[in-house]
């Protein structure tokens, strides 16, 4: 133990005093540094486009408490008090619009995952969702391609780097520098001090790490009091990462090679798990497991819609009635019953439909994810995005809670609409609530 | 002298085990993304035109109905997957491949890829591209990082001096020897990317050789680059192993690091405006005109009494033609207007951001040649926008047919459900047609790639002529 | 004490070095003497526990160096020929370093004392070792073996290179620890230095110890003779095969 100590100490000052040390652990610190604050960048700005729309829809419905309390008698008021108060709109299409946002998960900033790709918040009426969710944010593809410089990028990209830099000379430097028979003769075995030498590195990677993790939840402003879980978990993921390649380099080391070569091994390792097999892999399953053509549900909802117009109201009626007794009363006339129970139609095949594609997606993902281990970088990536909720699972929960969410809107709606009524600022203050 | 100079160089690289082991691997990964990617890329574009067609085939046959109706039908226009993309799948997986096309509305191009998958897309696609601008350059830092170091130190550098060559020369025979051993890989991969070539879309890109030829060339410029640079730098490396640190770092901050921090200060220099924002614009000035002095009802009441007055009547009624086809074309034209200035700004802002990249081609090569190439495969955003504008073009063609129609032969006084056309009017309209970018275009809007090439190449030469000479002997 | 007993090194075919016996006791300095090839160094380094003998034994203090190699490593120093430390670090840094290796870490002072003791000027100790010149780091390797308090010394040609003044402070070096009754055996190709220093000579040719000899037996132009017919004899048996 002492020795190891010895050992430490020593290779430490060693290795300080190389400038390689201080120039790699600055460029790391500062891509670290620089991708917690790109992924507070990207975060702020989904939280101000969030707030935006928040702000919009607060706004009108601000003007729809006015206008409930106007005074119809004075006929300049009445379209105004319509639109407040009429569950159908008016003229049909001025329906209240709703916003639900996707905030941002407590450590969105540190992993941006998946988010860019998909719109922060969905804007719809009460009329059916299936035309209303196929909207994307304004986005540039080739930063998607590129991606995003936030921290996992530098734990997953530049950290083994880092690990290969620090570590493949680890034995080569004594060989190659002269000092390997002055460390043989004396009575600590040559393992012991490759191996002191070897945590040393262990020691600063993990440093960095924990240090980069921490400026990471303390410069976006991540509580590690309240997310200490969170935090942890990034930590053992990251020390976890980090420790497959001090794993990998050790085999290398263990090779007793040149430098040169055992440079150019561990890079060739490198290049193998984080650019060749997830490459490989999206070459043969997004390249040859061709995606189902999704714009087949937009064609489906289009020809229900187109026929949905031609339908007589009682087959409409009969149907939704079926799916949803407690409207029914009998009626199968009405206009404005006829209307909604379209749209409610429309969704129900729609989501069918669409239920069926995510299956086929799921399914073509599954193979992605049964070779996924061959892609430790991707992998862990996806774990990274998966504990800040930022992958595709995160936002397709989002999704089933906009179904959720505008269902809840809809019985509001549809039972003033089956029951002919009209909205009374009783009404419009449980909206609000809703909000 | 200098053939054979060549000829040594390209021959120890050539007898090298861990050369040959490094261009095997190389051979073997290309021969793969090229041949699977060729596959994948019929599959999908097999699967789009399927499609297209079948879409194509609903439209012609969704029975009798009122021309708006089916304006509001709507058609559907899915993005060709270019002939070249199979070598480099650029912003593919980006961007969405079809849109609804329909009356009063323009739609988002939806659906990509990216957004069906995990993070695993985020890491690429195997293609020739990737091998070509990531992993050959890294064969080329393998094969020169000691190329001088080790003479020195076996001493036939002396060796070669004392027989009265000039290190310029000795420069120039390692520079055209590992190009040599470079070109050994590339050609044989070009040859067959050629053969693979599909030749039955020539309708998509009639210019498919030259672009192909356009892109060989690119990548073989690229490769002269990267040797000089990498040759240069280990002429001038006190040790072998400096000079393989400095090339691998240098290739690690270029096609690692680089790439991606500059689009993404690009994004924060010219920031993107929200999809909110950009349809509020619209709305508005849809609604009170493009210089906000002009609201809607207002422009609505002016044609309406610019039609009375062209046909000499006072109310809508006595008119021979149809008021709401004409109302409707026209709302739809000043919609389109908004829509084009509003979209041209969005674009200018993706095209001030991607030209940051090209500019930075002057500093890092390899963003020059991934943004050429991209160009060239049809896969950058030039060739995204250039759909749009098509889709869009014919959404307009057939919107504004059906608008037509209604304006002359939905005469006044039938109602809306008993004026029906059928499918000779639906067959009427065209299939969606889509070509790519001719080759001219794509190079001029690519002019700041190309010249970054032709300059890296120009100081490379500069320097080298000048500084072969100082290359130290010992 | 160092100690071969018939320390045989094969490597396929090849002898390198046959059938060695020879012993090395406290206050002797026993020199190799012999051409390129003729076995020194791999005696050295069987020594050294670097390589492992075919056959036969090396001792330290009576143990086996394979065996008990940790113990062993405890009372032998080693100087090769090229002594390369940590650049980066300095004479006393490195000083510590491999002392404390072998669990003999001095405190910085009478590190400092050793150094001085060895010969090395008091400005050059904190220096980088990086700035030292070979004679400067032999004269550290000295005091790595003082620290240690090693009481056998392996050294493998040591003086190859360096210059008369540097050459003569090491042998002056060499004398101090003989005295202090350390066992050293020393491959060389300076003759004089073996006359100069050694108490016993040996002289190898093709894997075999042919002559050992007590310095104080022969003079150094009968040495030299007798070194010059070994070798002649050696391309003797060449020519006959």
């Amino acid at each position: 133990m002492s020795k190891l100590l010895h050992i430490l100490s020593f290779e430490w000052r060693n290795l300080w005093r190389s400038h390689t040390l201080k120039v790699l652990l600055l460029v790391v610190l500062c891509a670290g540094v620089y991708g917690i604050y790109f992924g507070k960048f990207e975060v702020d700005k989904q939280d101000a486009r969030i707030k935006q729309v928040q702000q919009f829809e607060r706004q009108q419905f601000d003007s729809l408490l006015t206008w409930v309390q106007l005074d119809t008698t004075i006929a300049a008021n009445e379209k105004k008090y319509q639109a407040a108060v009429s569950p159908t709109g008016v003229g049909w299409t001025k329906h209240f619009t709703y916003y639900l946002a996707h905030d941002p998960p407590p450590a969105a900033g540190l992993c941006l995952g998946q988010r860019d790709l998909f719109p922060a918040y969905y804007g719809f009426n009460v009329t059916d969702l299936a035309r209303q969710v196929n909207t994307s944010e304004l986005a540039n593809p080739m930063k998607l391609l590129t991606g995003n410089f936030d921290l996992s990028y530098v734990f997953v990209f530049l950290f083994p780097l880092l690990v290969v830099a620090l570590f493949y000379n680890l034995y080569a430097a004594e060989k190659e520098g002269g000092t390997l028979p002055m460390l043989q003769s004396q009575s600590t075995s040559l393992r012991t001090v490759l191996l002191s030498k070897g945590i040393l590195r262990i020691k600063i990677v993990l440093g960095l790490a924990t240090v980069l993790l921490l400026l990471g939840f303390l410069l976006q402003g991540i509580s590690i009091l309240d997310y200490g879980a969170l935090f942890f978990r990034w930590l053992l993921l990251a020390y976890g990462y980090c420790l497959i390649w001090v794993a990998l380099m050790g085999i290398v080391v263990w090779l007793r090679r040149s430098a040169a070569l055992s440079a150019m091994i561990g890079l060739g390792v490198w290049l193998l798990f984080a650019l060749i097999t997830p490459a490989m892999l999206n070459l043969f399953v997004l390249a040859n497991e061709p995606l189902p053509n999704r714009s087949e549900v937009i064609h489906t909802v289009r020809t229900l819609n187109d026929q949905n117009w031609q339908n007589p109201k009682t087959f409409v009626l009969d149907q939704f009635y079926q799916d949803n007794p407690h409207y029914n009363d009998g009626d199968t006339t009405n206009f404005d019953k006829w209307y909604y129970a379209s749209f409610t139609l429309l969704d129900k095949e729609a989501n069918a439909m669409k239920a069926q594609f995510e299956a086929q997606v799921r399914k073509r993902n599954a193979l992605l994810d049964q070779w996924a281990w061959m892609a430790p970088a991707a992998m862990v990536h996806e774990q990274f995005s998966a504990l800040s909720a930022t992958d595709r699972d995160s936002h397709l929960d989002f999704v089933q809670e906009v179904y959720a969410y505008h269902e809840g809107l809809k019985d509001l709606y549809y039972e003033r609409i089956f029951g002919g009524l009209s909205f009374t600022a009783e009404d419009l203050k449980t909206l609000e609530q809703k909000l | 002298m200098l053939r054979l100079l060549i000829k040594k160089e390209f021959l120890t690289a050539l007898r090298d085990v861990r050369l040959q082991v490094t261009a095997a691997l190389l051979i073997v990964l290309m021969l793969t993304a090229v041949l699977v990617g060729r596959q994948g890329q019929k599959e999908l574009q097999a699967q789009r035109e399927e499609a297209q067609a079948e879409m194509y085939d609903q439209w012609v046959n969704q029975g009798e109905k009122h021309p708006h109706s089916a304006a509001h039908y709507g058609q559907f226009a899915f993005k060709p997957k270019p002939v070249l993309s199979f070598l480099d799948v650029g912003l593919d997986n980006y961007t969405g491949i079809s849109v609804f096309l329909e009356a009063h509305k323009q739609n988002e191009i939806l659906f990509s890829a990216a957004q069906e998958s995990n993070s695993m897309t985020r890491f690429g696609e195997m293609t020739a591209a990737l091998i070509l601008q990531i992993l050959l350059p890294l064969m080329v830092i393998f094969l020169t990082f000691n190329i001088f170091s080790r003479e020195r130190e076996e001493g036939t550098l002396r060796l070669i001096h004392g027989q009265g060559l000039t290190m310029r020369q000795l420069f120039a025979g390692k520079v055209w020897g590992t190009y040599l051993m470079v070109l050994l890989v590339f050609i044989p991969i070009v040859l067959l990317a050629y053969l693979l070539l599909d030749r039955q879309s020539a309708s998509l890109d009639p210019e498919v050789n030259t672009k192909f030829f356009m892109l060989t060339l690119g990548y073989a410029l690229y490769f002269l680059v990267f040797v000089l640079l990498s040759v240069l730098i280990s002429s001038f490396a006190r040790t072998s192993g400096v000079a393989l640190l400095t090339l691998l770092g240098l290739w690690i901050v270029s096609c690692i690091i680089l790439p991606k921090a500059t689009t993404n200060l690009a994004a924060k220099v010219y920031p993107t405006p929200s999809q909110f924002d950009f349809r509020k614009t619209i709305k508005n000035k849809v609604k009170n005109g493009i210089d906000g002095h002009n609201p809607s009802d207002v422009r609505l009441a002016s044609l309406r009494q610019e039609v009375l007055d062209q046909y000499g009547v006072e109310t809508i009624e006595e008119l021979p033609v149809n008021w709401s086809g004409i109302a409707m074309q026209a709302g739809e034209e000043y919609t389109d207007q908004v829509y084009d200035e509003e979209f041209s700004k969005v674009e200018q802002i993706f095209y001030q951001q991607n030209r940051v990249s090209e500019w930075a081609g002057f500093i890092n090569p390899y963003l020059a040649v991934r943004n050429l190439s991209m160009a060239l495969a049809g896969t950058d955003f030039q060739h995204h926008v250039t759909f749009a504008r098509a889709a869009e073009s014919y959404r307009r063609g057939f919107v504004k047919k059906m608008n037509k129609d209604m304006e002359v032969n939905h005469k006044p006084g039938i109602a809306y459900s008993d004026y029906k056309l059928d499918k000779k009017m639906w067959a009427s309209i065209e299939p969606f047609q889509y070509q790519l970018p001719s080759t001219a275009s794509i190079l001029s809007n690519q002019w700041r790639s190309i010249a970054a090439l032709v300059f890296w190449l120009l100081v490379l030469f500069g320097i080298s002529s000048v500084s072969a000479r100082k290359i130290s002997v010992l | 004490m160092l100690q071969a007993q018939n320390l045989t090194k094969k490597y396929g075919g090849f002898t390198a070095l046959d059938a060695l016996d020879l012993s090395v006791n406290q206050g002797d300095v026993y020199c190799l003497l012999g051409a390129n090839g003729a076995g020194k160094t791999t005696t050295i380094n069987l020594f050294m526990g670097f390589i492992e003998a075919s056959s036969g034994q090396a001792m330290v203090n009576g143990l086996d160096v394979i065996r008990e190699s940790a113990s062993t490593k405890k009372h032998l120093a080693y100087i090769p020929e090229n002594l390369n430390l940590y650049g980066n670090l300095s004479g006393l840094e490195n000083l510590q370093f491999f002392a404390g290796l072998s669990g003999e870490k001095p405190d910085k002072a009478s590190a400092q004392e050793l150094l001085l003791s060895v010969g090395l000027q008091s400005d050059a100790i904190q220096k980088r070792v990086s700035q030292y010149s070979k004679g400067m780091r032999q004269k550290v390797g000295i005091a790595i073996a003082k620290a240690k308090q090693a009481d056998n010394l392996l050294l493998d040609e040591p003086t190859s290179g360096l210059d008369p003044q540097a050459s003569n402070d090491f042998a002056q070096l060499l004398q101090e620890m003989r005295a202090n009754g350390v066992a050293i055996l020393m491959a060389t190709h300076d003759l004089f230095r073996a006359k100069e220093s050694g108490t016993h000579i040996g002289i190898m040719k093709a894997g075999q110890l042919v002559h050992s000899l007590k310095a104080d037996e022969i003079s150094l132009g009968e040495l030299e003779q007798l070194y010059l017919e070994t070798m002649k004899s050696h391309s003797h048996v060449e020519v006959a095969h």
